[in-house]
């Protein structure tokens, strides 16, 4: 006997998901649909509009990974004018992207993963005197601690509990087994729970120097960006560089730790493999490193079936989304230039669930090669380190051996998490020298911002770059100096993908079967798994 | 004058007493404050002095005069006893993270951070069944006493079922008026919930609205795409000092937050006013910093206080980064304010650009020739006219 | 054989005094509109010496002003002039057969107009009715305007009042686009209205044209 069990809404992640698994007698899950439950059309809406004005539009996607859909688009409109920024304006983007990488990562894994690792309830049992020798024992000095602030935010906690209003905190799952972690690591990741969100702030006000706000930043333009008067005053300069560093302060003493310090409960987990999912991985390339766009902190590549001995060559004619399972018109799968988003909507069943063998999504099913891919930090890793990425390698190989774990550990829930935690150390260390070559090139004498463009009557391009997410791209046709019909395979779009006409699950989906649930009703170790690809819900469906 | 002292006095002294009685009422009847405010200033390094300005400054930001800045001070103590439901409709979280990223380190800040929220999808432990447990427990225990904070628009077309959540899969549309009709006070946040905002923008495909219209409750309109987070610390707080809604515009928006455009108050405005214009991205006029009018700046048509607080603790705002105003806190600005880049008159109606002006020259030069030929057919003909009647005279 | 009489009073010193005025203004009035719809860039020069828009919008706003108060004069004269209140003539284009058989002169189909039965002839009537109609809407979508930059004093008192005109508008953003397609309206009478007024005195010898200024219009008047 199987039986059915929704998790609608999926919470602590951005929008609207839902999951429904079939559970064995075993509470082993056998198998999974994920569904998007709000479609909004803005593919729709940006049709016969100036192209100029379309990043401003497709930013509204999403404002958590905020900018980055701005950016996909302003991109495919230069590729479509057929110009290229100057340098300063490639340099202000990867720093304005960089910067909210980690304040993105940082606080998906504290606001919205965290509790999927750590039991808030146990830390109020914790001795903080003994959590200041486990935080020590991982990082010499770790971020805020002391036990006399560990006592503090135990006291806060304590008067949250006997209030008896637990509010966000309520019915949770607190005291599940599946919680691993002893009382002391519990109260050190929560109290860093707490100083995330100031630092989170931190990295958005360092965004909004050169954004003129967070979210959704407004300084882009095609051909390149506005804020040439922050560039050029050395104090705002200064006061990016600052911020960046207390983020990365953080990363480097609170986020690295916390994650290390999780892989040592949870490593049981990750080794078996659990929450893998699909063994493709995808990358569109990440943070370009040169003008030419050949060379980029996040390498472009395929990896199939897990076979870190090989990178293919991304070929974007092989990039194509359909609709069998999503409730849109439409049969065969269509590259993206050529999409469609036409509606078509069939409801759930008669008692209450989705419509698993019929359409069940407003999620689209993106496909490389007709394959269903992971991408995100995990995908980003995976290429890179196939590829033979320096950076990549080393800090990769560096991780695997502090925690003595393998490289298989890698294709799990817990690997999952953990690189995305490498990769923000990776981009945390980029932005100094990002800052850096802004700053010589301005010396130099070239103060440029811009490159003159026009809208071309006719023509097309697309934009791809690496949100925290994943794989991103947005595809433009112009006629007659408007856009002619627009799209964008997001991140999301790949991760929380349904079937496929040939019954193939989606990453999430997939990643799903065989987790055993601990206790029947109550949905933790689904979670775990779905947080871990950090779902975006508007970005996916838009 | 006196007069007009005295009757501004004796309503403020009832404005005065009003407050006292609901925040005595606030402490009576709400629950139990959840954090201790006062050790949270310690703890984020807040002296007294600073928070007593900090009042200082929201008393004045709500338009009161400087008697209740103690009853600032004692809502503010009061934060987190007000009981907050958050809803998810048609939206991007943009306006959450607003306003969780809120300006760091300050009282706003600890304020957010103490809000007592009991429902908030992206925030909250519980999923699933558990979750909607939340929900009917929080609509249950304080029925009539929370504040419902819709984020995003809530779509009407296919009845409601673009959007759907929940175990039951109940739609927003049924969901929200289920919410918002217990609710002491309803904030739409952000454009989306305010008038639709983005998934409302032209041919406006799932036919959505924001809260006001689909639920038939009257809001605060905390406008903006995403709104500043002061307009909305400083709503609450006035909920919490009189028990209502702010004094608010024809579109709902609070008038101290939203009286006044943004093209009155910006850093760039002599620039303006002196002809000073960047032409194009990173001339040199940008790099001075002029007045972004021609490369589309909609502050003169914006009602905003972005130029006053700017964003992420004050570091910053549109026309700062450069870029102009997009009129976010507008009403269907996704339409009227493009294109975002050009000047509002220059807009292309399907195609090419400056569809007006163009209309209007082929006009003016069409019906400059039309009358020049009807000039030249009258002289014609007069002339014939004058031949006839000559050669009738020579006839004669 | 025919021969002119002696001039008729046609317009009073009140008429042409406001004509003359309102034309003027509404000259300034396009001139700079178009100037705050596209400013001109000045670069040179320290930004505390110049004020160019300001100015500009100083003389736009003070002549929109103008037009408001010559505009209320103007209603006042359709209404109670002690010469001639001419209100209903503006509604001369009523009379349909005239209306025809205007349009049929103004085609040069017909001879001779219709007969004059008010100061103006029914298209005439419909152009000035519509022209006001014109002068309306440029003056309540220009209050909007000015009153949503001025927050005190009379100007804030009438933009509360328009207040919920701008909104029935779609905004601020859109009076402005409407305020902006109404000057090209403005372009377009003046280039008929100036034909008109020479045309008419070239074939119909009245003394349109100086009407205007003198006052005085001539009578044909047959054997
Ligand atoms: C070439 C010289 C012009 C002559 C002979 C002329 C003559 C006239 C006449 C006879 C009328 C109808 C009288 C009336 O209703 O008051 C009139 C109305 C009007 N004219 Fe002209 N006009 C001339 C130029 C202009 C110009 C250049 C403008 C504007 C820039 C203008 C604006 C108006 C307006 C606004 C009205 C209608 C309002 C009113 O009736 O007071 N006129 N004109
Ligand atoms: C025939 C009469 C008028 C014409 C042709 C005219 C024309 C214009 C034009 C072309 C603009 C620029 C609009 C744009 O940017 O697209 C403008 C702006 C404006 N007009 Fe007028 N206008 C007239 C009457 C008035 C009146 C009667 C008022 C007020 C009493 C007025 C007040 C304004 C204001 C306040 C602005 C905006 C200026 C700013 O933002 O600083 N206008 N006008
Ligand atoms: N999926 C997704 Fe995004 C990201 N990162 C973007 O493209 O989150 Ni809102
Ligand atoms: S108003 Fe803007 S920021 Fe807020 S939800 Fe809508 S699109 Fe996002
Ligand atoms: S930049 Fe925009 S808001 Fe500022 S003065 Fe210029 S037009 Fe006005
Ligand atoms: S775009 Fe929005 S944020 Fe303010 S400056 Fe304009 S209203
Ligand atoms: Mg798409």
């Amino acid at each position: 006997m199987t039986k059915r069990m929704i998790i609608d809404p999926v919470t602590r992640i951005e929008g609207h998901l839902r999951i429904e698994v079939e559970l064995d007698n075993n509470n082993t899950v056998k198998d999974a649909w994920s569904s998007i439950t709000l479609w909004r059309g803005i593919e729709t809406i940006l049709k016969g509009r100036d192209p100029r004005d379309a990043g401003l539009i497709v930013q509204r996607f999403c404002g958590v990974c905020t900018y980055v859909h701005y950016e996909a688009s302003i991109m495919a409109c230069e590729d479509a004018f057929g110009i290229k920024p100057p340098p300063n304006a490639r340099l202000i983007r990867n720093l304005t992207q960089g910067i909210w990488y980690l304040g993105d990562h940082i606080m998906h894994f504290y606001h919205l993963h965290g509790l999927d690792w750590v039991d808030i309830v146990s830390a109020l049992k914790a001795n903080p005197k003994a959590a200041e020798e486990l935080a020590r024992s991982i990082h010499p000095n770790p971020w805020n601690c002391s036990a006399s602030h560990y006592k503090a935010v135990q006291e806060r906690l304590t008067r949250f509990v006997k209030s008896g209003r637990l509010g966000p905190f309520a019915n949770a799952y607190w005291g599940n087994p599946s919680y691993k972690l002893p009382p002391e690591a519990n109260l050190v990741i929560v109290s860093h729970y707490l100083d995330a969100l100031q630092i989170s702030k931190v990295a958005a006000q360092a965004q909004a120097i050169f954004g003129g706000k967070n979210p959704h930043p407004q300084h882009l333009v095609v051909g390149g960006v506005t804020c040439v008067l922050d560039m050029l005053t050395p104090s705002r300069l200064g006061e990016f560089l600052f911020r960046a560093k207390e983020v990365k302060d953080f990363v480097e003493r609170a986020y690295i730790p916390d994650v290390l310090l999780a892989a040592r409960y949870y490593k049981d987990e990750g080794l078996a493999g659990i929450g893998g999912g699909v063994k493709n991985y995808l990358c569109v390339g990440g943070f370009p490193l040169n003008d030419d766009m050949s060379s980029f902190l996040f390498p472009k590549g395929v990896v199939k079936n897990r076979d870190l001995s090989k990178v293919w060559p991304l070929d974007e004619k092989l990039i194509t989304e359909e609709v069998t399972h999503s409730w849109y018109e439409g049969k065969e799968p269509q590259h993206p230039y050529s999409g469609t988003t036409v509606p078509k909507y069939t409801g759930l069943s008669k008692d209450g669930y989705l419509k698993g063998e019929e359409k069940y999504s407003w999620c689209k099913a993106p496909r490389y090669a007709g394959e269903p891919c992971e991408v995100g930090p995990l995908a980003r890793m995976v290429v890179g380190y196939a590829a033979g990425d320096k950076k990549i390698k080393s800090l990769v190989d560096e991780t695997l051996k502090v925690t003595g774990l393998p490289a298989k550990v890698l294709f799990s829930t817990l690997g999952r998490t953990a690189a995305r935690a490498i990769e923000t150390k990776l981009v945390a260390d980029q932005i100094e020298p990002w800052l850096n070559e802004l700053v010589k090139n301005i010396k130099s004498g070239d103060t440029r911002t811009w490159t003159y463009c026009e809208v071309p009557k006719e023509g097309q391009g697309r934009g791809m770059t690496e949100p925290p997410r994943g794989a991103l791209s947005h595809w433009i046709k112009i006629k007659n100096y408007q856009i002619e019909n627009y799209q964008a395979v997001v991140p999301s779009t790949w991760n929380c993908s349904p079937r496929d006409k040939n019954g193939k699950r989606g990453p999430y989906e997939e990643s799903l079967i065989g987790t055993k649930l601990a206790k029947a009703d109550q949905p933790l170790e689904i979670l775990r798994t779905i947080h871990s690809f950090d779902p975006c819900m508007a970005c996916a469906v838009h | 004058m006196d007069d007009y002292r005295k009757y501004v006095s004796k309503h403020y002294n009832r404005l005065l007493e009003q407050c006292k009685v609901r925040l005595d009422e606030v402490e009576r009847e709400y629950p139990e404050p959840r954090e201790d405010f006062q050790a949270l200033l310690k703890a984020r390094g807040i002296s007294r002095r600073s928070f007593l300005k900090w009042t200082g400054v929201m008393t004045t930001a709500l338009m009161l005069p400087p008697i209740f800045k103690p009853m600032v001070a004692r809502a503010a103590e009061n934060f987190s006893r007000i009981p907050v439901i958050w809803l998810h409709f048609a939206e991007c979280t943009g306006c959450s993270e607003a306003i969780l990223r809120s300006s760091y380190p300050n009282v706003d800040d600890i304020l957010l951070e103490t809000i007592s929220l009991e429902y908030h999808e992206t925030l909250m432990a519980a999923a699933g069944y558990q979750a909607e447990k939340c929900l009917e427990e929080a609509m249950e225990h304080f029925a009539g006493k929370y504040v419902c904070v819709i984020e995003g628009a809530i779509p009407r077309g296919l009845n409601g079922q673009y959007l759907r959540l929940g175990p039951k899969g109940e739609t927003g549309l049924a969901l929200g008026k289920r919410v918002v009709s217990k609710a002491a006070m309803t904030i739409s946040l952000g454009a989306c919930a305010v008038w639709g905002g983005i998934p409302a923008a032209s041919p406006n495909p799932t036919d959505c609205v924001g809260a006001s219209k689909a639920l038939g409750v009257s809001t605060v309109n905390i406008a903006g795409c995403p709104p500043n987070e002061v307009n909305f610390v400083g709503t609450l707080l006035h909920f919490i000092m009189f028990g209502s809604m702010p004094p608010r515009d024809g579109e709902g928006r609070p008038l101290w937050a939203y009286g006044k455009r943004v093209h009155d108050f910006c850093e760039r405005r002599p620039h303006y006013d002196a002809g000073e214009f960047v032409e194009e991205w990173g001339d040199e006029g940008a790099k001075k910093g002029w007045c972004l009018y021609k490369v589309g700046c909609k502050g003169p048509y914006t009602f905003a206080n972005c130029p006053h607080l700017r964003f992420n603790d004050h570091m910053s705002w549109p026309v700062m980064a450069g870029h102009g105003c997009i009129g976010c806190t507008e009403r269907g600005f996704w339409d009227t304010m493009a294109p975002y880049e050009k000047p509002i008159q220059e807009a292309a109606i399907g195609g090419g650009e400056r569809t007006i002006d163009n209309i209007g020259i082929i006009l003016t030069a069409a019906t400059a020739a039309g009358v020049a030929a009807h000039g030249v057919y009258t002289a014609i003909r007069k002339k014939d006219k004058n031949q006839e009647e000559q050669k009738q005279e020579e006839r004669e | 054989m025919e021969h002119y009489v002696a001039p008729l009073k046609h317009w009073t010193v009140a008429m042409r005094i406001n004509h003359w005025a309102m034309a003027i203004s509404i000259f300034v009035l396009i001139a700079t509109g178009f100037l705050i719809a596209y400013p001109v860039t000045i670069s040179k020069g320290e930004t505390w010496l110049k004020f160019s828009v300001g100015e500009i919008r100083f003389w736009h706003l003070f002549f929109g002003v103008l037009l408001t108060f010559l505009f209320i004069w103007r209603l006042y004269l359709a209404f109670f002039s002690r010469f001639h209140a001419d209100w209903k003539d503006l509604f001369a284009f009523l009379n349909i057969k005239d209306l025809i058989h205007q349009i049929k002169f103004y085609l040069l189909i017909e001879k001779e107009g219709p007969p004059h039965r008010g100061l103006y002839g029914p298209m005439q009537s419909l152009a000035y009715l519509g022209l006001f109609g014109l002068i309306f809407l440029i003056i309540i979508t220009g209050l909007i305007l000015m009153g949503a930059g001025y927050h005190a004093g009379i100007t804030a008192f009438i933009y509360s009042i328009l207040k919920p005109v701008e909104r029935l508008l779609g905004g601020l953003a859109m009076v402005r686009y409407i305020h902006h397609v109404l000057t090209w309206c403005f372009v377009l009478f003046i280039v008929v209205h100036v034909y008109m007024a020479f045309w008419y005195d070239a074939v119909l010898k009245e003394g349109t044209l100086s009407s205007m200024v003198s006052g005085y219009m001539f009578k044909k008047e047959g054997h």
